[in-house]
């Protein structure tokens, strides 16, 4: 059986990085190029919340293999999918959910 | 028949590449991770992870240039392959017919989301 405690440190870090990725899309709304942009808020919310996307799924790879981990963050794309019509009122269709639930099969199955 | 988008296609592959092996590397540097400052800015693997996965970013960034993420989305998956096989041919992991069917479910699930999401 797959290690529990790298399951939950992949989980959060799928959450952490469905809420940065959000936050970037906030962000590259209204980015131009110029050193001003290197201080949006969202851009800096974003990219902190990606680091710690990033060291919890470390801590996770020390503990189980990455063939198994990797897959599993494919969980991200649902929590966007979901968080994106709360955030930017983007609408669920039978597409977004047709793809969640054949993300939440191929992870159930990866674990085995 | 559909024209096929190559500049972003070769860009998005390209991608798949870098960032699945910057997760290889990420899972050498991993196990050699001490909670010391020095230990962790000379651990070689995780820093190459983190410039594979870097450029990586950079050629999404550059794909999104050329093609939407409906069109994109199904070959990001791809990655999922990529660590599959790296990690097998590299740090020996085991992968199984049943491991490959979920990366295969995985990956038709990024691509309906892909589909769904930028209509």
């Amino acid at each position: 059986m797959i290690d529990i405690i790298s399951i939950v440190l992949v989980l959060v870090s799928t959450v952490f990085a469905a809420f940065a990725s959000l936050s970037l899309k906030k962000a590259s709304g209204n980015l131009k190029l110029n050193v001003k942009s290197l201080f949006n808020k969202h851009l800096i919310l974003g990219m902190i919340v990606y680091l710690l996307s990033t060291v919890t799924f470390i801590a996770a790879l020390r503990r189980e293999n990455v063939s198994v981990l990797y897959p599993i963050t494919a969980l991200s794309y649902i929590w966007v999918s979901l968080l994106s019509v709360k955030v930017l009122k983007e609408k669920m269709n039978k597409h977004k959910w047709l793809g969640i639930l054949f993300i939440i099969l191929g992870v159930i199955l990866i674990t085995f | 028949m559909k024209k096929i988008n190559w500049k972003a296609l070769i860009l998005i592959v390209s991608c798949t590449v870098f960032t699945s092996l910057g997760q290889i590397f990420w899972k050498i540097g991993a196990e050699k991770i001490e909670l010391d400052l020095m230990s962790l800015i000379t651990n070689i693997p995780l820093i190459f992870g983190f410039v594979f996965y870097g450029l990586g970013l950079i050629l999404l960034v550059s794909a999104l240039k050329f093609g939407d993420l409906s069109f994109l989305y199904p070959f990001i998956a791809l990655s999922f392959v990529w660590v599959g096989l790296l990690s097998h041919f590299f740090l020996g992991e085991p992968i199984t017919l049943i491991k490959w069917l979920a990366i295969a479910l995985i990956m038709v699930g990024v691509s309906f989301i892909g589909v769904g999401g930028h209509k």
